[in-house]
């Protein structure tokens, strides 16, 4: 009996209405300039003398990936993410990246990767 | 024995009926909860799997980390290190391999590292944070002067200097490494260093293709902050 109810109650009690999402999302873009840097992680220890870099922010901004021997700018894509493979030093490597918008205003993220090229 | 027959047949009949009609009934009542007990199942397997791509992702966060910084207090078995985000600690145990990079003949170990030694300790961390060292590695002090960036746009170049104008309208002079081919107005990222006198010594440039805009500084002033008789409300004027 208690099965049957929890199964009425899943199914009938609370059915979700058909006509959702018909008109879009109702999610919209946000105002401010936004920067979530997904990899690499902090306190990274790598043995690849490589790494990926990537995030998103929002579509079509220059983003600056820096470190202190190496500087790119790449574009993000229209949904806003971005990634590209960055070689590493031997030893410490802080990368910041920095997204900008037309006015100028600019976010950061900042990470420290440690590449050894012995693996331990 | 005809009517015996036939009467038989009737309670059989009634019997079989009676079977059918309980069949169908339990069939009716159990259905749902067989339903019910599939989706649960799939919530569980569902559940799970989602569970376990979450283990392997903080594995994959705890596992292979480095800590850097200078060595704030050290003890037999641990290092409490100030990295540039906040303090961490690192133990220490018999399988830690030391390494010393300043003189790499110099042989180190857990005892002869000392307060204020920059190192960086490689390991996996717990969940709380705290860093087995696999081995831990005598750095020379870090470089004072970190790299920085700057946005702007170009408004005057000399032979040796360029100043640009950032979005809160502050000028920046700068050196520019050779070959670099900017113009009087464009919108410049740059990545260098902060040099002697304030001068920008610059390392990277990127002429942003798309420009960019400099909102003009907005300055409240002395007319627009007390309000004159023909400011006021019209209304008022009227009476």
């Amino acid at each position: 009996m208690f099965l049957a109810a929890l199964y009425y109650i899943v199914n009938n009690q609370y059915q979700k209405p058909k006509n959702l999402f018909l008109n879009g999302p109702v999610t919209t873009l946000p105002k401010s300039l936004l920067l979530n840097l997904d990899q690499p992680d902090q306190d990274a220890l790598s043995f690849s003398s490589s790494i990926i870099v990537s995030g998103k922010t929002g579509p079509k901004k220059d983003v600056l990936i820096s470190t202190d021997t190496n500087d790119l700018v790449i574009q993000s894509k229209i949904d806003g993410s971005f990634s590209v493979v960055l070689d590493l030093d031997e030893g410490i490597n802080r990368i910041a990246v920095a997204v900008f918008d037309l006015n100028g205003d600019s976010r950061v993220a900042e990470r420290t990767v440690y590449f050894s090229k012995e693996k331990i | 024995m005809k009517k015996f027959t036939i009467i038989i047949l009737i309670f059989t009949f009634i019997y079989i009926a009676h079977l059918a009609l309980i069949q169908t009934a339990v069939a009716v009542e159990s259905s749902p909860s067989a339903q019910t007990q599939i989706k649960l199942e799939e919530l569980k397997k569902e559940i799970a799997s989602k569970a376990a791509k979450l283990k392997q992702v903080v594995n994959r966060k705890l596992k292979d980390k480095a800590y850097i910084g200078k060595i704030k207090s050290i003890s037999d078995t641990s290092l409490t290190l100030a990295t540039e985000s906040s303090p961490k600690i690192v133990s220490i145990n018999q399988d830690t391999v030391f390494e010393n990079e300043i003189k790499k003949k110099t042989k180190l170990s857990g005892k002869t590292l000392v307060e204020d030694d920059y190192i960086v300790a490689l390991g996996d961390t717990d969940e709380v944070g705290v860093l087995t060292a696999r081995k831990v590695i005598l750095l020379p002090e870090s470089p004072e002067q970190q790299k920085t960036f700057l946005w702007g746009q170009i408004i005057s170049i000399s032979d040796q200097l360029v100043t640009i104008k950032n979005n809160e309208s502050k000028n920046t002079a700068l050196t520019l490494p050779s070959g670099s081919k900017v113009k009087l107005n464009n919108f410049v990222i740059l990545t260098g260093f902060k040099g002697k006198n304030d001068i920008f010594k610059t390392e990277f440039v990127y002429i942003v293709p798309q420009g960019g805009i400099i909102k003009p500084k907005k300055i409240a002033t002395p007319s627009s902050e007390i309000s004159s008789p023909s400011a006021e409300p019209t209304s008022k004027k009227a009476n």
